[in-house]
């Protein structure tokens, strides 16, 4: 029975991952004309979907960071899986943006050659090279720390490493991403002050609702309490948190907007209350939702966290959307036509793809290292 | 210290792979650069003069040629007129000359059947093919005398016209060569002759005018002279107010100081009470009308008032016009700017201001009659009420006014008469497939009944057979199946002819009638041809010039194409129209032609010998000889002598003429000829005016098709300013900068509705539409904009193709890309000119799809 | 000239890693420079004399070999008002190459880079195609060749038997993809751009290296256009200057455009 279930649960994943692949090889023949990409749009659901996981990859280390720092003991079983999954998302992270430019070769050699210091680009890639290093690092400190409980060694460089990744998730990876927005002056929907603590927050949040759905995932279907109760309700806590902290910025942001008198702040007003308001309303409603159904007395166990982590994950997608969207939408000369961006179809199967590999490599690279056991036998 | 070797070790590993790094970027650019520097000049790039056809302008232009490709397009520098400018049309015409779905090789239809939905399936053939069938057809014809049923059909032209146009038809025939003229601005031509004798459009004196009063023009985007206003137009704003009389904001509207938006058909209306303000605040230029005489008890022109006059001179002593007082006591008397207003849709004070400075300006006061008042039904007076306004201020051929066109000094060829047989003499006497100079069709071009051509009438007369079928014909640069009013009559007349040939650039609708196509040169850059314009105080003859190698299979419509069915008719035993052809000689050599080639380019030469070789000077530029006036490109005449026709106009009695002396003369004659009186004439032909208001410049209300209560929008058409003729909707620069009409979109065909107009009809921006008029229907894009008239709806004329290629018809031969105008403006004439109606003309209602 | 570059190139070959890096710091500061004498050109647009024609538009489109739905020289047009009282304002764009330019602050790769005279260009070989510089200037004036460009002529379809294809007509006119192709817009940049980096006006970089105009100047129908150098007090773009109060594009934004505007587009006479 469990073994249908994987199966159907695999050929899934594979048949999105080929439609994923199918989606690169058009897009590599015909170029972005594929996309709904234009002039005035020139960054599409790729870069928003760089940003939703760049944001969890940042946000899952600050998480191994509290455990280690603070010796959370209720969520040392997700330790390894919070490194797992920062390392599976700036991968994932760094996929859409090869997916998204021109010549991802030429790309991938922007910090090598180190051409423009003055580029916010230029920081921010240099970060995915060095963070991602670090996070294989670490996941190898980890891993030998398990095999070889004994040896203090790879513990303690796995504790040093955690601390050296938290301010590096913050510093060079939000910091430097939020930045390629909040810095370009052109756009004032991006360039506003608090762009960076909310994007540097929805990242936060998002990572440790996804961390929720993961220990979800396993109780249920893989039988593995990952997560005591104590460790749901620490959770549900920092959720609350989180997401009155995302709420707050929101509310902020909406307040700025409504009543703004800039005429990018009419056009950002109109759009997020008329194109975008699908988005905007999920944004909004799934934190909300997600903070009542966290506030309710059973809503910091099992399944109910569940559903306000996939609110919240929601709700955080949606704001990467709007985000990113509705920031270029916005004409930069009055009386200049508003262009609207739909992604296509091969943009979102290319989306899917990618969410699909990511998914596949996290079941592998658990598999294969055979956490499951180690942990078991840890525990 | 083995700690600071390792860090130096560090340090200068990194350094040396940033080095290496920075080589790499540097020597390929290195290498780059050699090589541009090898081979960075094109080899063979020249400036190559010839002349812009893409409207009536006709502007000196010069093509660059790089390697045998034209590449680039400026205006000529040599040109007076347009003053080495062009406007943005001109540079379309790389994408129509390389446009990849002009017809390649002759080619022949395999279905019999003709019509619109008709596939032709056309099969190439060969020249000599296509022109033994066109011949042996002609023979047919002429061995059964009945060459009056062949008919050539002409669009736009070069004035080496004559040789296809009107020799080869006489020396065949035939009285039936129908031009486009009636479909082009006959009208704005009425308005001049029928006061000054002079049966022309004008040019206008920008650079010392005061004031500029537009009607229906838009000089800054359509014909004439566009280069030449674009290049003076931002200065002279400093010495010049504008104000432009249009239903719909045109860009010069736009750049202008008075927008009238007038009610489309009402311009006379608006003419005649700015006249009767001039004279009623004693505004009008005294040195050129005169004033009222000293002892005269009467001084002043009072609303409502006749004056009279036992003699004339009596009150009032005119000195170069004739007729003010007639033409007050006729018309201007009551017509106030209250009356205006009420007719116009104008503010009366807004009609008082204009009025009034326009006076002010005087004699540096120009009223610049466009298309738009006169293209109509009954715009002949129209015409006349717009265009005396110039004589009241004065203007008329003075400094900063209106002036006529410079002499110039081409050749005209020789006559046909004596090639032109018994068989051809029989058939010539045959009347007209256009009806001219019948009774209701007076057409009283240059004052002569019939004188004029109604092009859009010839259909009715194919499709009747009325004087008689027509068998044969031939027809170049043209495409009356688009552009013609109310089109749907020529395909059914087309398909009634059952040999038709089309020669032509592209496959366009009219192509898809025809029998034999023959594919045909590119006129800017192709051809050999000359054409005249004037603007700037100069008159200038422009060479059209090969420029470029022919690419495919093409021939020059006017000159080679009849030359070589001279061939072909002369082995058939016919030579008349060959020898005719062989007595135009080479002016240098005297040397006959002996090929197609050979005639084009003598033709030329011959046309134009007085202007570029210097024994035969006449005036105005001098050239060495024929091969530097075919460098240069272009002859200029002498600079405009202004005043100088002041008491020597071409009319009756030789002055203005208010009271037109000259259409009277004419109108009776027409009405002898039928043996009728005029106001009988005047009735047939739809006027309103009786008696001798029929004299005088006067308001004739539009007559526009269809009840108010069913339609209840007027259609007001204009043209775009990448318009070349609406050839240009099969390049794709057309469709991409379409946004460059004001209140048009890119890539679309919109009809544009003000807002008041789209919340009654509840149209939204964007909506799909239907266009219903009393005659067709179109479909197009809706467009909610403030620059349209409540109560209109405007469309730009240029797309709408179902044929012409691939960009310009959705489906070729099927699907049309956007509306054209011409399928729902309806069949209507202004029948004192032959001129057909384009405005104010046609009732629509708007349907949402 | 030649000569330094020459050294150049053997200091290079010869170098040591030390030497290296001194190469790498100047390569950093300056790219080649190429022109002894600097300048900082810039473009003055009369607005009274501009018709809106777009023919500046075109021309560009010409003389860059730009393929269809990209402008690098556009414009902002709107329509203002109630009827009657409507007008129709344009305003003609181009890259505004700013002193203190966006683009070439954010791109990754120095692709988008300031030259000596000013002119902000571009490298089609350095370009990683993350449209980042489209995202950063105010003025949306870059473009991003999202397919290989001049699809249309590339086809080899046509439309009827006595017609050509596209392709064939190219071939047999001897164009490079459009048959109206101007060869000498690949003296400085490629002639056409490939897939997948950004492309946008370079002020004619390459008329401007043999004392030309560029084209939209040359051929603006209503000599509308002044270009010249900011440096030169003799000049005339500076003397217009002088006496024009000139209003350049989102100046708040402290890009230093070098396109500037005078007068007015509307220039109607008040009513007396």
């Amino acid at each position: 029975m469990k073994n249908i279930k994987s199966i159907i649960w695999y050929s899934c994943l594979i048949a999105i991952l080929l439609l994923g692949i199918y989606g690169v090889i058009v897009q590599t023949i015909e170029g972005h004309a594929v996309t709904g990409i234009s002039k005035q749009v020139p960054w599409g659901i790729y870069i928003a979907a760089f940003t939703f996981f760049i944001g969890i990859s940042a946000g899952s280390t600050i998480i191994s960071f509290i455990i280690h720092v603070f010796k959370v003991e209720h969520l040392k079983s997700i330790e390894f899986k919070t490194i797992a999954v920062g390392l599976i998302s700036l991968v994932g992270a760094v996929l859409f943006l090869i997916a998204d430019v021109g010549n991802p070769i030429r790309m991938m050699k922007v910090p090598i050659i180190m051409r423009n210091t003055s580029s916010v680009f230029f920081y921010s890639s240099i970060s995915y090279y060095i963070f991602g290093g670090l996070l294989v690092y670490q996941l190898v400190n980890y891993v030998r720390a398990i095999k070889n409980p004994k040896n203090e060694k790879f513990r303690r460089n796995a504790r040093i490493l955690a601390i050296i990744l938290f301010p590096l998730a913050m510093g060079i990876v939000l910091v430097p991403d939020g930045a390629l927005f909040s810095f370009v002056k052109a756009r004032e929907f991006w360039n506003r002050p608090l762009l960076l603590p909310h994007f540097a927050n929805a990242a936060l949040v998002s990572a440790v609702a996804v961390m929720v759905v993961i220990a979800y995932i396993s109780e249920k279907i893989e039988k593995v309490e990952l997560l005591n109760l104590s460790a749901k309700v620490l959770i549900g806590y920092m959720l609350i948190f989180l997401v009155a902290g995302v709420l707050f910025l929101d509310l902020f942001d909406i307040l700025v907007l409504r009543y703004s008198e800039k005429p990018e702040g009419i056009e950002a007003w109109k759009a997020l209350t008329n194109e975008h308001l699908v988005f905007f309303l999920v944004n909004i409603l799934g934190l909300v939702f997600a903070g009542i159904l966290l506030l309710i007395r059973k809503g910091r166990e099992f399944p109910n966290l569940f559903y306000s982590a996939i609110l919240i994950i929601l709700a955080i997608s949606a704001y990467r959307y709007n985000l990113i969207i509705i920031g270029q939408e916005i004409p930069l000369f009055k009386g200049q036509n508003v262009e609207l961006y739909f992604p296509t179809l091969i943009e979102i199967y290319i989306c899917a793809g990618v969410t699909s590999f990511m998914t596949l490599s996290y079941h592998i690279l658990i598999g294969k290292l055979k956490i499951k056991s180690i942990i078991k036998n840890n525990i | 210290m083995e700690n600071s070797n390792r860090r130096n070790f560090i340090k200068r590993a990194t350094l040396g792979s940033v080095g290496v790094a920075t080589s790499a970027m540097i020597l390929p650019k290195l290498k780059a650069f050699s090589q541009m520097t090898k081979n960075s000049l094109p080899v063979d790039s020249e400036w190559k003069s010839t002349t812009c056809q893409g409207c009536t302008s006709w502007c000196s232009q010069q093509v660059n040629v790089i390697n045998g490709r034209a590449v680039r397009v400026r205006g000529n520098a040599s040109s007076k007129v347009n003053m080495g400018e062009g406007c943005v049309r001109s540079h379309i015409s790389l994408q129509q000359v390389y446009d990849p779905d002009r017809i390649k090789v002759p080619m022949k239809r395999t279905n019999p059947k003709k019509g619109r939905n008709e596939d032709p399936q056309f099969v190439p053939i060969t020249w000599d093919e296509a022109l033994d069938t066109i011949a042996d057809k002609i023979m047919e014809l002429r061995d059964n005398q009945e060459t009056h049923k062949y008919m050539l059909m002409r669009g736009r032209y070069t004035y080496m016209r004559d040789l296809i146009y009107d020799r080869m038809t006489k020396i065949i025939g035939s009285p039936n060569n129908i031009s486009h003229s009636a479909i082009c601005a006959e009208a704005e031509k009425f308005g001049p002759y029928f006061t000054e004798g002079e049966w022309a459009y004008r040019q206008y004196d920008i650079k010392n005018a005061k004031y500029v009063l537009i009607w229906g023009a838009d000089p800054l985007s359509a014909n004439r002279q566009v280069a030449y206003y674009s290049a003076f137009w931002g200065d002279s704003l400093d010495h010049m107010q504008v104000a432009v009389v249009d239903p719909r904001l045109s860009i010069t509207a736009t750049k202008a100081s008075e927008w009238l938006p007038v009610k489309p058909g009402e311009d006379g209306a608006l003419a005649s009470a700015i006249a009767h303000v001039l004279l009623t605040k004693g505004l009008w230029y005294k040195p050129f009308v005169g004033d009222f005489a000293e002892n005269s008890a009467i001084n002043r022109f009072e609303a409502g008032k006749e004056i009279l006059e036992e003699k004339p001179g009596d009150v009032f002593q005119e000195i170069h016009t004739h007729g003010l007082i007639k033409w007050w006591n006729l018309e201007l008397k009551d017509k106030t700017v209250e009356w205006a207003a009420e007719k116009t849709g104008l503010s009366a004070e807004q009609i008082t201001r204009v009025a009034e400075n326009f006076g002010k300006a005087a004699p540096q006061a120009i009223s610049w009659v466009g298309g738009g008042p006169v293209m109509q039904a009954r715009g002949g007076y129209a015409s006349m009420a717009c265009h005396v306004l110039n004589a009241l201020t004065g203007a008329v051929d003075n400094e900063g006014g209106a002036l006529k066109a410079n002499k110039e000094y081409t050749i005209s060829f020789p006559s046909p008469n004596d090639y032109i047989d018994a068989i051809a003499k029989a058939g010539k006497k045959h009347k007209k497939i256009d009806h001219r100079g019948r009774k209701e069709w007076p057409v009283l071009s240059k004052g002569k009944s019939g004188g004029g051509v109604i092009t859009n009438n010839a259909a009715e007369g194919i499709i009747n057979e009325d004087p008689n079928e027509i068998k044969v014909a031939i027809a170049y640069f043209n495409n009356f199946a688009f552009s013609c009013p109310q089109s749907e009559r020529w395909e059914r007349a087309l398909s009634k002819i059952p040999f038709l040939v089309h020669c032509t650039t592209n496959g366009s609708e009219f192509t898809q009638f025809s029998d034999i196509v023959l594919p045909c040169s590119h006129h800017m850059y192709e051809k050999w041809g000359y054409v005249k314009s004037y603007a700037n105080g100069y008159r200038h003859v422009t060479l059209l010039q090969p420029s470029i190698e022919p690419f495919w299979d093409v021939k020059i419509e006017e000159t080679e194409i009849p030359w070589l069915l001279a061939e072909k008719l002369e082995k058939r035993g016919f030579s008349n129209l060959l020898d005719y052809y062989k007595s135009i000689k080479d002016p240098e050599t005297n040397k006959a032609p002996e090929t197609d080639k050979e005639f084009a380019l003598f033709s030329l030469k011959y046309a134009t010998q007085t202007l570029w070789d210097p024994n035969q000077y006449k005036g105005g530029d001098k050239f060495s000889g024929w091969d530097e006036f075919s460098k240069v490109g272009v002859w200029n005449s002498d600079p405009y002598p202004f005043r100088k026709r002041w008491g020597k106009m071409k009319t009756k009695t030789k002055k203005f003429e208010f009271f037109s002396e000259t259409l009277k003369a004419s109108l009776e004659a027409h009405a002898e000829k039928h043996h009728t009186d005029v106001d009988d004439i005047l009735e047939t032909c739809n006027y309103q005016a009786r008696g001798e208001k029929a004299f005088v410049p006067h308001y004739e209300e539009p007559l526009m098709k269809g009840t108010k209560e069913e339609f209840p929008l007027v259609h007001v058409d204009f043209k775009s300013r990448f318009n070349r003729e609406g050839r240009s909707a099969n390049c794709t620069w057309y469709h991409e900068l379409k946004d460059l009409d004001p209140g048009d979109n890119a890539n679309e065909d919109v009809a544009r509705l003000n807002p008041i107009d789209a919340k009654k009809y509840n149209i939204k921006d964007g909506d799909r539409i239907k266009l219903v008029s009393p005659v067709g229907e179109i479909e197009c894009n809706a467009k909610i904009w403030e620059g349209n008239r409540p109560g209109t709806i405007s469309k730009c004329y240029g797309q709408g193709h179902w044929a012409y290629g691939k960009v310009a018809s959705e489906e070729f031969g099927k699907k049309p890309r956007g509306g054209n105008n011409n399928v729902i403006i309806p069949a209507e004439y202004d029948r004192l000119s032959g001129a057909t109606a384009f405005y104010g003309t046609t009732r629509v209602k708007v349907v949402k799809i | 000239m030649e000569n330094k570059k020459n050294q150049r190139r053997d200091f290079l070959k010869k170098a040591g890693l030390g030497l290296a890096t001194i190469a790498s710091v100047s390569a950093f500061s300056s790219p080649l420079p190429t022109n002894e004498e600097k300048k900082r050109l810039a473009m003055i647009v009369d607005l009274q004399k501009c018709t809106g024609c777009g023919a500046c538009t075109l021309v560009c489109k010409n003389e860059n070999n730009v393929q269809d739905g990209v402008f690098w020289a556009n414009k902002i047009c709107k329509t203002e008002g109630k009827f009657p009282n409507v007008r129709y304002d344009y305003i003609p764009t181009l890259c505004n190459h700013c002193d203190k330019a966006p683009c070439v602050k954010v791109c990754p790769t120095q692709a988008m880079h300031k030259d000596e005279n000013g002119i902000t260009m571009h490298d089609t070989e350095k370009c990683v195609g993350c449209r980042y510089c489209m995202v950063a200037c105010p003025y949306q004036v870059i473009s991003y060749n999202g397919e290989k460009p001049h699809k249309r002529w590339r086809s080899e379809e046509k439309l009827m038997v006595g017609t050509a294809s596209p392709k064939e007509l190219n071939e047999k006119v001897g164009g490079d993809t459009i048959p109206y192709y101007n060869p000498e817009r690949a003296e400085t940049y490629p002639g056409i751009r490939p897939k997948n980096v950004v492309e946008k006006c370079t002020f004619c970089d390459h008329l401007v290296k043999k004392g030309e105009k560029p084209r939209c100047v040359q051929r603006c129908p209503s000599k509308a256009r002044t270009f010249g150098d900011l440096d030169n007090p003799n000049d005339k773009v500076v003397s217009l200057l002088g006496k024009h109060s000139p209003f350049r594009l989102k100046e708040n934004l402290g890009t230093e455009p070098k396109v500037f505007y005078i007068r007015n587009f509307n220039p109607g006479k008040y009513p007396r």
